[in-house]
């Protein structure tokens, strides 16, 4: 326990500290404020209530006024109107929770003109006592503007990459007989990642369709080209009607040619609407997937290098079969790739996500988009989706007047016969007797604008039943000159048929047919 | 223009063949009869309408080809069809009597070597 006269002379020994302390303080001041004076950065200090109570040389030499005018808190009179506010909100508030300061903001120059400065401060302790903020601020104008110039210059860049991608890519899926498609594409969300993902579905013939997607290796402007002339490409060599290998053998030897520096992952799927076979190649892409019936496996053979890794490869194709229902899933690998989990995971968790959502094929894609993606794609995402419709045994279509509509009504028919077993001849006939009535009906539909006629054609134990229903009046067939095309449609369809009824009234004409299916496929 | 069918003309000896391929409608008769008229100059004897790669063609593709015979016969030029015995088509060509206006011949070497 101490005795009170060495309290009181502990006091005095304190106070003596504090004097000395004091003078160090101000002998150390002193040297401060010289030192930053001859300094090009612009300094400050301010005092423990927040008031600025030192400007260095280089800050008056800017704003052209005296220390006293920029002394306690009329510093921010020369701050740009439009951020004096935010300038002065941030500075009370980092100051009365003694945290370091950073603001970037305008600050007018002697001559008028606003440059762009960074002020920093930092709470200043004296012997760990709070005694105030020292700062530092520096003209960062020319940086700023070029920082402007350049994220402009980016954002650009990227919106036109941007732009570029959408319109390359099918503004619509085509509408293809016997089949689903759905397509999602979603750019990256950062800026420079948006890159050259693609798909495509071209229909080939009666039965096959091509379904692809694709992936060009890099980002931004040119990656989005490249896509595009891929995109071209590919259409053009898979209407050629070669196999999936021998298009991707072509596509390399394309990119080889054209410029060496560039590489692209592609997934080809040749897919039977008949038969539900599938026929596919990659080029060092993910593995599609086929979801049904509750599960999901992967389409991992015919797997090669990527396009334009070499000048000369061959690539394989692989078999598969697709059942009515069922659903293949092309992908790229934004969808599944995350730094942070194993790849394989990730493509398990999409079977799964998958196979939850077998229903609506739309869902389906938005689940899987929605599971992957979530809250924003850090790479381009793009995703197709194919199903097989079930064999339908049953046509029934309200069409336009229009002799556009035949050859698709024609496909539809012969689909339908196709399917069930019905020879080329019959296919031939039946579509034929078919359309021929459907071409009356859309001779007769003069008159009134958009125009429409009816279409049914049904299947049962063998026999094939068809009605088409206009609602014009029947046009007298004139055999005797020799040009009526649609009298020799009527004799056609006669000829053809086994029955044939035709009924005319007020309201139209309905015409119906009868053909019992001989074969199963002989042809 | 028409993106079902086409239309590929050669001439073989006297004669100008026409190699119709595709779909042949209502909606391409009109272009096809283009094609087929502004082919045949009046030095050859006549058309060869080669039907082997044609897959579909309607009444309308019918009335063209009585309408090319009568054009032709006009000129004292001839119709000459060919079309393979398996095809689908051979069916309508008869019930349309086809056959009264323009032979039928299975290739078309035969058409051309026919009298």
């Amino acid at each position: 326990m101490r005795s009170p006269k060495l309290w009181t002379r502990g006091l005095r020994h304190e106070q003596d500290d504090l004097r000395e302390t004091l003078a160090r303080v101000s002998e150390s001041e002193h040297r401060f404020r010289e030192l930053a004076d001859s300094a090009p950065v612009f300094i400050w200090t301010a005092n423990k209530d927040g008031l600025i109570d030192f400007i260095n040389r280089s800050w008056l030499e800017f704003t052209g006024r005296e220390q006293r005018e920029e002394l306690g808190d009329s510093w921010t009179v020369g701050v740009h109107p439009d951020d004096a506010e935010s300038v002065r909100d941030s500075w009370w508030k980092a100051f009365r929770a003694r945290e370091p300061w950073e603001r970037e903001y305008r600050l007018q120059r002697h001559d008028g003109s606003y440059r762009w400065i960074v002020d920093r401060g930092r709470p200043r302790l004296v012997d760990g006592t709070f005694a105030g903020y020292v700062g530092t601020a520096t003209d960062i104008h020319e940086h700023k503007e070029m920082e402007e110039r350049l994220e402009l210059a980016y954002r650009r860049d990227h919106e036109i990459a941007a732009t570029l991608q959408r319109s390359l890519l099918p503004e619509r899926l085509p509408a293809i007989d016997g089949m689903e498609l759905e397509g999602r594409y979603l750019p990256a969300t950062s800026g420079a990642a948006i890159g050259g993902d693609w798909y495509d579905a071209v229909e080939l013939d009666e039965t096959r369709v091509a379904v692809v997607v694709g992936d060009v290796v890099g980002h931004g402007l040119r990656a989005a080209t490249v896509m595009g002339q891929l995109r071209n490409a590919f259409r053009a060599y898979a209407l050629l009607g070669s196999s999936p290998a021998e298009t991707f053998g072509r596509l390399n030897r394309l990119l080889a040619l054209d410029r060496g520096d560039v590489m692209a992952t592609a997934l080809y799927a040749l897919v039977d609407r008949d038969s539900g076979t599938v026929e596919y190649c990659s080029a060092g892409h993910l593995p599609a997937v086929v979801v049904g019936g509750g599960g999901a496996r992967f389409l991992e053979r015919g797997r090669s290098v990527p396009l334009g890794t070499a000048d000369h490869v061959t690539y394989r194709d692989a078999h598969d079969r697709l059942e009515h229902g069922s659903t293949l899933l092309l992908y790229t690998d934004g969808l599944v790739e995350r730094r942070d989990v194993a790849l394989d995971e990730r493509l398990v968790r999409l079977g799964e996500v998958a196979s939850a959502m077998e229903g609506d094929l739309a869902a389906m894609c938005d689940a899987i988009v929605e599971d992957a993606v979530g809250e924003g794609a850090p790479d381009d995402v793009a995703l197709l989706a194919v199903r097989l419709s079930p064999a339908t045994e049953h046509l029934s279509l309200r069409l336009a007047a229009d002799p556009a509509v035949l050859a698709g009504v024609r496909r539809r028919i012969e689909r339908l016969l196709r399917a069930a077993g019905a020879s080329r001849h019959e296919q031939y006939e039946l579509t034929l007797a078919i359309c021929e009535a459907a071409a009356n009906a859309i001779e007769h539909a003069y008159g009134p604008v958009d125009a429409e006629f009816e279409l049914e054609v049904r299947l049962s134990e063998g026999q094939l039943a068809a009605t088409v229903r206009d609602r014009g009046s029947w046009r007298e067939p004139r055999h005797e000159t020799g040009e009526g095309t649609r009298g020799r449609g009527l004799g056609i369809i006669e000829g053809l048929m086994d029955d044939v009824e035709v009924t005319r009234s007020e309201t139209g004409t309905t015409v119906r047919m009868l053909r019992t299916l001989t074969s199963s496929g002989d042809g | 223009m028409s993106t079902l069918a086409d239309v590929a003309l050669e001439r073989v000896d006297s004669w100008t063949v026409a190699r119709v391929s595709g779909e042949l409608d209502m909606t391409n008769t009109s272009y096809v009869r283009d094609q087929l008229t502004r082919s045949v100059p009046g030095d050859v004897d006549g058309l060869v309408t080669d039907l082997s790669g044609t897959l579909y063609l309607d009444s309308a593709a019918i009335e063209l080809l009585f309408e090319m015979a009568r054009r032709l016969g006009r000129r004292r030029q001839r119709l000459r069809i060919v079309m393979p015995p398996e095809s689908p088509l051979g069916r309508v060509l008869e019930l349309t009597d086809v056959k009264a206006v323009a032979p039928i011949h299975p290739t078309l070497a035969e058409a051309l070597a026919s009298g």
